[in-house]
């Protein structure tokens, strides 16, 4: 069976690729950053399936809601063993949506705004702020 | 012995209690943490990316505030008490020290500002406490040992991922069990203790941080432990509220008190420890426990 790569998948790899200074296809699908990963249960889909579809260009990548469920606790970095560093890719495939003007946090929706009058620590709103809004 | 310190948002606001007791144990201990002059936020998260520099640039101001003060200090220290301060400022000190030419664009991106030479040390207090100071030299002024006291030390992720930062043993740290064995306290030994607690996800996907907090806190009960000890403010946040929710769901039995590494040697080296022994009554009847 012959498998074609689209236009846009091409770009979308090679975009990855580039934000994140990461080899995708160093990832032999061991599985290890998926097993070792603490919020693996929330995610649409595990890592390792993200850049197993990273690495054929599916665009469906960017439908998931996986990446920003990342915590960015460096756990599947510190762990895998072909060294990729997962949690750049995360946060390329981020910055992909970002750069394209989806974010994902809307901070000033009612529902964010609350959250800032709740006694949540300060770093944790700006953390979120700085993974979710462009 | 003088440190520049680095104290960072929410050491101000929801983690001032970590503040008060560090600084006093500071003190304590016979070092002291001077506050930079004017500080800004440090970024919280580290950027990833391999083309975004703007994000570097508030860390960046720090490193040459520590660089003003440790001229008059004379050293090229700096404290930092929160784990999330430390994990960024070192890695964008790192990143500075593997790629000159990044640093020299800053430099001269940032032309009101004096350079940054690269060489600030970033050291977390827990750091000091072990390096500087010693588990020796803290035995040696306990007032008050902690006897019967079973303590879970948590460390979460920013002081020990990625490798390139840890200040000890990435899988199985240390530091912390070492400086509370030498208070007498009981240290547990907890599997999940460089698991993620979660972090920012509080604000986004609460369900996910509960899931966190719940494996974390089942091992350490299941452990019999009487506080779970911590050196980051927002581990301390997830822990307490998390439990509070899980409880409230019937997930876990009971809660266990979340609270600082700084305040447990407070009650520990400190003879006006009776204000921490009010807020804590749990450990000030686990002392108790041992016949007075």
């Amino acid at each position: 069976m012959v498998f074609t790569v689209s236009e846009k998948g091409l770009e979308l790899r090679k975009n990855v690729e580039e934000i994140s200074g990461q080899n995708i296809f160093q990832c032999y699908q061991c599985g290890k950053c998926s097993a070792t990963c603490p919020v693996v249960d929330s995610m649409d889909m595990a890592p390792n399936k993200i850049i197993r579809f990273v690495q054929m260009g599916d665009l469906e990548v960017l439908d998931q809601n996986t990446f920003w469920v990342c915590a960015a606790c460096f756990t599947c970095s510190a762990r895998c063993p072909r060294s990729v560093d997962i949690a750049k890719i995360m946060e390329a495939l981020r910055n992909v949506m970002l750069r394209n003007k989806q974010d994902f946090i809307n901070i000033y929706s009612k529902e964010f705004i609350e959250k800032m009058i709740e006694e949540i620590p300060q770093m944790a709103i700006v953390a979120a702020i700085k993974k979710g809004v462009w | 012995m003088e440190y520049p310190y680095y104290p960072g948002c929410t050491l101000k606001t929801t983690g001032k209690k970590d503040e008060e007791a560090a600084l006093e144990v500071a003190k304590l201990l016979g070092f002291e943490l001077k506050e930079l002059p004017t500080w800004t936020c440090c970024g919280v998260v580290y950027n990833l990316t391999s083309d975004v520099m703007a994000d570097h640039l508030s860390a960046t101001r720090t490193l040459i505030r520590a660089q003003e003060m440790g001229r008059e200090l004379k050293t090229n220290k700096l404290v930092t008490l929160c784990s999330m301060c430390y994990n960024v400022l070192k890695q964008v000190n790192l990143m500075y020290k593997n790629n000159p030419d990044k640093l020299n664009n800053v430099n001269l991106f940032m032309d009101t500002e004096e350079d940054y030479l690269g060489n600030i040390e970033i050291m977390h207090f827990l750091e000091v406490l072990y390096n500087d100071i010693g588990p020796e030299m803290i035995k040696a002024k306990v007032k008050t040992p902690l006897t019967n006291l079973k303590v879970d030390p948590y460390y979460g992720c920013m002081l020990l991922r990625p490798k390139t930062i840890a200040f000890d043993d990435q899988d199985a740290p240390h530091v912390m069990g070492d400086i509370l064995s030498a208070l007498g306290a009981k240290v547990i030994e907890n599997p999940m203790t460089v698991e993620c607690c979660g972090a920012h996800q509080i604000i986004t996907n609460k369900e996910a941080v509960l899931d966190c907090v719940q494996r974390i806190v089942k091992a350490s009960q299941s452990r019999g432990a009487d506080v779970i000890v911590t050196p980051c403010p927002l581990c301390q946040y997830n822990l307490t509220t998390g439990q509070k929710s899980l409880f409230e769901k019937g997930k876990i039995n009971h809660q266990t008190p979340v609270i600082y590494l700084s305040e447990l040697l407070i009650i520990s080296l400190s003879d006006n420890n009776q204000d921490y022994l009010k807020d804590y009554k749990f450990i000030k009847d686990k002392l108790e426990e041992r016949g007075g």
